[in-house]
């Protein structure tokens, strides 16, 4: 277990995310546009229920079981949807008309980084599925940094972001099998391990990661657990709607969600049928731990609450009526930073 | 048909041409069905007079409905490497599962959608959520992703506007982009069977 000063957070609450991938782009044009970083997605927003990226990702291993490792699978570039490259130039100055039309060059692809888009589970008209966002985890009890038998991933003191050591490591890839959520990727051309690293450049001049801040849907708040005024501790430990993703992975994730609410059933007359949740319990369970169902009750109470006029302190947190209220004090505009070469 | 139209109408030919083949023979149709008196002289060769909405229904059994994107902004981006991978890379028709499995086509299969205007390629994406009877095209595939040029809307019935004919008006003008529907709300019945 890292000891940290402080530590950063992020929750996302997953009422409202729509899937358009900014945070994802945001993300893609800012940190992996280098050699060798062409599939990597450390930001990637997948449907649930679906596979996931890399595919399947959930049954391959890592992370702790009663304190102990488990051993772990190495994801592959095509498990991770590999970067599909097109004929852009044959098709606008090929000069072959309509004999040519855009496609992926090479292989037929049978998975991508979202290939599951939009299926989800259930029958028409109860099918259902939401959107799940992921970044590394900036775990507490990070498999990642336990595994490197170089200590080439280091958990920072002073805000808990854990970070690879470019120089230090030898592309092992202990880490990729070591991390439950599959968030570490290989750098083939480098020949080192990378993964997402909080925008930290950002957060040393107060800007929020690019992921949170480019974030259309207003879900993403970041912020110290152990700050009182921040949204963190109000919804995780205040509140307590902010849950871990799969908390029995062990690694004590700093990423949290607050779960999506679904609409209603429909019967076989077409009314309304509250009977049942439209997404399973037992499958919300499966992600985020037993507490879900009681936390899917508070924000239900909450919206009452605030539909009947009355005041609503977390409906005012999840609404951020005032959006740079979001990001705990990390809220300046990059814009402002003038950045210099050393 | 092009010079008659630029005598009633004083439209500018060049930008009349410049819509997609498959544009106009829409607006072929959709003239030939304005003009009934001259059609009979200049109509291009259509062999059979287009089936009624009713009989569509029991030959095109799938109801193709359009729907706006997330990944683009209209046809801006929709061929955005990046926004392409968090897709499959191509063209979608999303289907039910029971639709798909009745034709024998699985997800990630090719599959051609068609009717009496037209066809299309297109990779199927069997969804859950699909009402069976839909075929659901997310919109502003550019024709040139798709096979042969022939894209989604090759297939839409709905006749050309005809005050994006009328002339001399800034604000009521033939425009190259405006001269093809995009989405098809319910006018559009096609079949689907596996490549």
């Amino acid at each position: 277990m890292a000891e940290v000063k402080r530590q950063l957070a992020m929750v996302l609450d997953l009422n409202k995310c729509i899937g358009c991938q900014t945070c994802t782009i945001a993300c893609k044009r800012l940190w992996t546009r280098d050699e060798g970083m062409d599939y990597m997605w450390w930001n990637s927003v997948n449907t649930k229920p679906g596979r996931g990226t890399p595919r399947d990702y959930e049954k391959m291993g890592g992370g702790f079981r009663g304190g102990v490792a488990v051993p772990g699978k190495l994801p592959t570039r095509r498990d991770l949807g590999d970067a599909w490259k097109f004929n852009h130039e044959e098709v606008f100055y090929g000069g072959k008309a309509d004999r040519v039309h855009l496609k992926i060059v090479g292989e037929e692809p049978d998975w991508g980084p979202n290939w599951d888009e939009d299926q989800g589970a259930g029958e028409y008209p109860n099918a259902y599925y939401f959107y799940l966002p992921r970044i590394c985890n900036h775990c507490t009890n990070p498999a990642c940094v336990e595994s490197c038998p170089r200590k080439a991933i280091v958990k920072r003191e002073e805000d808990g972001i854990v970070l690879i050591d470019e120089d230090r490591c030898r592309g092992y890839r202990f880490c990729m099998e070591a991390c439950p959520y599959k968030k570490i990727y290989f750098n083939h051309a480098r020949k080192v391990a990378q993964k997402c690293i909080f925008c930290f450049p950002r957060i040393e001049q107060g800007v929020s990661p690019a992921c949170a801040r480019m974030c259309p849907g207003r879900l993403r708040f970041v912020g110290y657990r152990d700050d009182p005024e921040g949204p963190i501790a109000k919804l995780v430990d205040k509140w307590k709607v902010g849950l871990p993703l799969h908390p029995d992975f062990g690694t004590e994730p700093n990423v949290f969600y607050v779960p999506p609410l679904a609409p209603p059933r429909f019967d076989e007359n077409g009314d309304i049928d509250e009977s049942k949740p439209r997404i399973p319990n037992e499958y919300l369970v499966s992600l985020f731990g037993p507490r879900v169902i009681e936390v899917l009750e508070i924000l239900k109470t909450e919206m009452a609450k605030a539909r009947a006029g009355q005041k609503s302190e977390l409906m005012d947190l999840l609404i951020v009526y005032r959006w740079k209220e979001m990001f705990g004090g990390f809220d300046r505009d990059p814009a402002t930073i003038e950045w210099t070469t050393a | 048909m092009d010079d008659r139209l630029s005598e009633s109408y004083g439209i500018d030919r060049r930008s009349f041409l410049c819509a997609s083949a498959a544009g106009a023979a829409t607006l072929a149709l959709g003239l030939w069905r304005l003009h009934p008196a001259s059609a009979a002289a200049t109509a291009p060769a259509v062999s059979a007079p287009v089936l009624s909405y009713d009989d569509w229904r029991d030959v095109y059994r799938e109801q193709a409905a359009g729907a706006s994107t997330r990944w683009s902004i209209h046809s801006a981006w929709r061929d955005d490497v990046l926004m392409l991978q968090q897709q499959r890379g191509q063209p979608l028709m999303y289907m039910a599962p029971q639709d798909a499995e009745a034709r024998g086509i699985r997800d990630g299969d090719r599959a051609r959608a068609f009717n009496d205007l037209g066809a299309f390629i297109a990779m199927v994406k069997v969804a859950p959520s699909v009402r069976p009877g839909q075929l659901v095209v997310y919109h502003a595939w550019e024709n040139y992703q798709f096979v042969d040029g022939k894209g989604f809307q090759s297939m839409i019935p709905t006749p050309l506007n005809p005050v994006e004919l009328a002339g001399g008006q800034f604000h009521l003008r033939p425009m190259t982009i405006c001269m093809q529907p995009s989405h098809t709300d319910r006018d559009t019945r096609v079949e689907v069977m596996s490549l």
